[in-house]
C-alpha cells in the first residue's frame, strides 16, 4: 500500500543511490534532518563538506559524522582579513584539521582551505599521509613556503589540481617544480601565479610536457614572454592560461611565434596575467577571442583604447576583471559587443589618489547594465555614484545576484543632488530580489538599512563601511533579513542596543565583523553570558579591553560555534562569553 | 585676459581675479599619497601589484631627469571641465619651451596660453620673465586661457 509506506523503510543501499544525486549540501542537510536513519544514511554517504568557518566545528566531531569523507572544503580567517582588519597571528591554522584527517581521512582526495594559515608542516602531512590524495586549492593563504609545495608535489603521485590562488608564499627557491616526479603525468590544473620568484623553466616545461590532461596553467610574473609560446605549443589543449610577464622589446619574430602559438590553442576559454603588459603584443591574442568567455586583467594596465580593441573582439566573454583604464567609453563597447556577460569587476589603477586619474564614472557600469541582459555580479570601484544611476542599474538588471560597489572616497553623497544613496541602494535591494551579496558604500544614513531589512529577503552576505546613523540602522538589518549569514561592518555608529536585541539572530548566522564601530565591552560579555553557542571575541592589539571599559571595544568578531572556546587565541583576542570548555565535548 | 605684469601689488590682484574667473588650466602640487591600510577593500596582491606599478611610473618618469641633483618634482595638470588630472615632473623640461610643449600635448583643444607662476615669495610671476632654473622653486603655475 503506497500511502502506508514509509521512505525509512527502503532498503539502505536504495535510498543511498538516491542521496547520491543530491549535489547541494544545504539539500543533503535537509535530508539528514527527516529522520534518524536518514541521519544515519547520509552519515556514510556524504563525500564532500564544507566548513564555512574552522572554529564552528571540531574536526574530531566532522568526521566523527562523516566518516567517508574525500573532499573537504574549509574557511579561516574572517572575510575582512584580505583588507588589513585581521592582525598577524589571528588564528586560523589547518594543522589540528590536517592532523586530524590524516588519521580520518586516509582516503582524503581534495582539500580545498581559503584563508587559513597552512605551514609546511601540514604539507608535509598531507604529503605523507593520504595516499590518494588529488587536489589542494590554497586560496588566500599563508604561512607555507615552496619547501611544503616541494613535498606535495614529491609525494602525491596522483595529484590533479595544485592552485595557490592569491596565496602569500614564501619562496626561497623555484626548484620545488623539479620534485614532481618524471611519471607525474596526471596533473590538470596548475596555478603559481602568485609566486614572486622565479620558477625553474625547464622543469616546468618538462612537467607541461608531460601531463597530456593539463587544462589549467596560470604562471607567475617570472616567466618571461619569450617562454610562453614556446610552452604553449607543448600545450595546445589548455582551456585556461595565466601568462607571465607580458612584455618584449618589440620584435615581429617573437611577435608572430607569440600570435603563431596562441593560434593553435583552439580550446581556450580563460585568460589572465598580462603583468608588465606591453600592448603592442596583445594582438597576439586576438586570434583566441572569439572563445573566451572569461578574461582577468586585474594585473594588466592597459590603456582604454586597446582595451577596447580587446574586448571588441571577445563576443562570449562572461567574466571580465579589469582596471579601471578601461573608463566609461571601454564599457560602452563591452556593453555593445558582450551579450554574454555575467560578471564584472572594475578595480582602481589608483586608489589612494584623491584625484580621478581615468574617466570612469557611474554611466560605464549604468551602460553595461543595459547593454548586457545577463549581468547578475558587479564589483565596481568608482568615484562617483548617483541614485538615478543606481535605480537605472536597478531595473536594467533585477536577475542581479551579487552587487558590490565601492565608492573610493568615504560617505561620498550622490554628485548630482549631494543627497544620501539611500534610495539608490534601496532601489538595489527593492528590485533585485535573489540578491544574494551586498557592499554599500557612500552617503548612507539609517534609512538605506530600513530598505535592506524590508526587501533583502535572500540577502546572504552584506558588507558596510562608513554608513549609518545609529543602532537602527543594525537593527533593521539584523530583525529583517532572514536568509543573513554574514554581515561584516567596519566604522559604523552601531552599538549596543541594536546588537542585545537581536542575539537570537547572530545563533542563525555564521559570523558578525564588527569593528571601529560602538560597541561596549560591557554588551559583548553579556551577549557572550546570554548565548552560549556564540564565540564572542574582542580584538584588540593595545591592551586589555577591560581596562578601558568607557570605550567602545576596537574589533568584535562573533561566531556561531558547536565547540565552544577556541584553544589557539593569541594574547590580543579576549572571547568574552562564559566557559564553554565544558559546553559540548 | 591679464597682459604681462610689472608690479607687485596688480600681481597680487591679479591672483585673486584668476581664481575668481575659473581660468582653463592650474597646476597644484600632487596630493600626498595617503594611504588607510583597510580602505578602499583591495586585496593584498592587488594592493602590491598597483604599489609597484607606481613606483614604477615614477621611475619611467624619472628617466627623462636631466639634473639628477634635483630629483623629480610632480605635478598634477588639471583642465578646466576634465576631471582628471595629468601628472607632469617639471624637473623633467629643461626649459619653458619644453614645458609649454608638454602642456599643449596635455589638451587637444587649440588653447593660447600664458603661463605665470607664483615665486617663494608668493609672487606672481611671468614665465619667461626669469630664466630656467631649478631653485626659483615654482608652487603654482596657472595658464591663462588667452581667449577668455
Amino acid at each position: 500500500m503506497l500511502k502506508k509506506m514509509s521512505y525509512s523503510s527502503l532498503p539502505e543501499d536504495v535510498l543511498e543511490h538516491v542521496f547520491s544525486f543530491v549535489q547541494s549540501d544545504k539539500d543533503r542537510n535537509v535530508i539528514s534532518l527527516v529522520c534518524k536513519s536518514w541521519y544515519e544514511i547520509e552519515r556514510w554517504c556524504r563525500r564532500r563538506i564544507f566548513v564555512g568557518n574552522c572554529y564552528a566545528v571540531s574536526p574530531r566531531m566532522a568526521i566523527r559524522r562523516f566518516p567517508e569523507v574525500r573532499s573537504v572544503e574549509l574557511k579561516g580567517k574572517p572575510h575582512f582579513a584580505d583588507f588589513n582588519l585581521v592582525p598577524e597571528g589571528w588564528g586560523g591554522y589547518v594543522y589540528p584539521w590536517i592532523r586530524a584527517m590524516a588519521g580520518g581521512y586516509p582516503w582524503l582526495e581534495e582539500l580545498k582551505l581559503k584563508r587559513m594559515v597552512v605551514t609546511d608542516e601540514s604539507l608535509e602531512l598531507i604529503a605523507k599521509s593520504l595516499k590518494n590524495f588529488k587536489v589542494l586549492v590554497l586560496s588566500s593563504c599563508e604561512g607555507f613556503s615552496t619547501h611544503g609545495l616541494a613535498a606535495i608535489a614529491a609525494d602525491c603521485k596522483n595529484l590533479k589540481e595544485l592552485d595557490l590562488w592569491e596565496s602569500d608564499v614564501e619562496d626561497p627557491s623555484g626548484n620545488w617544480l623539479s620534485k614532481f616526479p618524471d611519471t607525474c603525468t596526471s596533473l590538470v590544473s596548475l596555478n603559481i601565479a602568485c609566486l614572486g620568484s622565479e620558477v625553474s623553466f625547464s622543469a616546468l616545461e618538462r612537467l607541461v610536457v608531460r601531463c597530456p590532461n593539463l587544462r589549467t596553467l596560470r604562471l607567475n610574473r617570472a616567466v618571461p614572454l619569450e617562454k610562453l609560446a614556446h610552452l604553449l605549443r607543448q600545450a595546445p589543449q589548455l582551456v585556461e592560461l595565466g601568462t607571465g610577464t607580458y612584455s618584449a622589446d618589440l620584435r615581429p619574430d617573437i611577435f608572430s611565434n607569440l600570435a603563431g602559438a596562441f593560434s593553435g590553442c583552439k580550446e581556450l576559454k580563460s585568460l589572465s596575467g598580462f603583468w608588465d603588459v606591453v600592448p603592442a603584443y596583445l594582438p597576439a591574442v586576438y586570434s583566441v577571442c572569439s572563445g573566451l568567455t572569461t578574461l582577468n586583467l586585474s594585473y594588466a594596465t592597459i590603456q582604454s583604447p586597446d582595451l577596447i580593441k580587446l574586448v571588441s573582439q571577445c563576443p562570449k566573454l562572461q567574466c571580465l576583471w579589469v582596471l579601471d583604464y578601461i573608463e566609461d567609453s571601454g564599457l560602452e563597447a563591452l556593453a555593445a559587443t558582450c551579450k554574454d556577460l555575467r560578471e564584472l569587476r572594475v578595480f582602481p589603477s589608483e586608489p589612494f589618489g584623491d584625484e580621478p586619474n581615468v574617466s570612469l564614472t557611474e554611466q560605464g557600469l549604468v551602460l553595461v547594465s543595459e547593454g548586457c541582459p545577463k549581468l547578475e555580479s558587479v564589483l565596481y570601484f568608482c568615484r562617483r555614484m548617483s541614485n538615478d544611476a543606481l535605480v537605472t542599474i536597478a531595473k536594467n538588471r533585477p536577475s542581479m545576484i551579487r552587487f558590490r560597489l565601492c565608492i573610493i572616497d568615504p560617505q561620498t553623497p550622490d554628485y548630482l543632488t549631494l543627497e544620501p544613496l539611500d534610495v539608490g541602494f534601496g532601489a538595489i535591494v527593492q528590485h533585485c530580489k535573489d540578491l544574494r551579496r551586498l557592499s554599500l558604500s557612500g552617503l548612507l544614513t539609517d534609512r538605506v538599512f530600513e530598505y535592506i531589512g524590508t526587501y533583502a529577503k535572500k540577502l546572504e552576505m552584506l558588507s558596510v563601511a562608513f554608513a549609518g546613523e545609529s543602532d537602527l540602522g543594525l537593527h533593521h538589518v539584523l530583525s529583517g533579513c532572514d536568509s543573513l549569514r554574514k554581515l561584516e561592518i567596519m566604522d559604523c555608529p552601531f552599538g549596543d542596543k541594536a546588537l542585545l536585541a537581536n542575539a537570537a539572530k547572530l545563533e542563525t548566522m555564521r559570523s558578525l565583523w564588527m569593528s571601529s564601530c560602538s560597541v561596549s565591552f560591557e554588551a559583548c560579555k553579556l551577549l557572550g553570558q546570554k548565548m552560549p553557542r556564540l564565540n564572542v571575541e574582542v580584538i584588540d592589539e593595545s591592551g586589555p579591553p577591560d581596562s578601558r571599559p568607557e570605550l567602545p571595544v576596537k574589533k568584535l568578531y562573533i561566531y556561531r560555534t558547536v565547540t565552544g572556546r577556541r584553544i589557539d587565541m593569541p594574547g590580543f583576542v579576549w572571547n568574552v562569553g562564559e566557559d564553554s570548555a565544558l559546553r559540548l565535548s | 585676459m591679464p597682459a604681462a605684469v610689472s608690479n607687485h601689488n596688480k600681481r597680487r590682484d591679479l591672483m585673486s581675479t584668476c581664481t575668481d574667473l575659473n581660468l582653463g588650466l592650474s597646476i597644484s602640487l600632487s596630493p600626498g599619497q595617503r594611504q588607510r591600510l583597510d580602505w578602499p577593500p583591495i586585496k593584498p596582491l592587488l594592493r602590491s601589484t598597483l604599489n609597484k606599478l607606481a613606483e614604477k611610473a615614477d621611475e619611467n618618469d624619472g628617466h627623462h631627469l636631466h639634473s639628477q641633483q634635483y630629483g623629480s618634482l610632480f605635478v598634477k595638470v588639471y583642465m578646466e571641465g576634465i576631471p582628471i588630472g595629468r601628472k607632469l615632473d617639471l624637473f623633467a623640461h629643461h626649459g619653458y619651451n619644453a614645458l609649454v610643449t608638454t602642456l599643449s600635448h596635455i589638451s587637444s583643444k587649440d588653447y593660447q596660453y600664458v603661463l605665470t607662476y607664483q615665486d617663494k615669495e608668493g609672487d606672481l610671476m611671468m614665465v619667461g620673465d626669469v630664466p630656467w632654473e631649478k631653485d626659483h622653486i615654482i608652487i603654482i603655475i596657472i595658464i591663462y586661457d588667452s581667449s577668455i
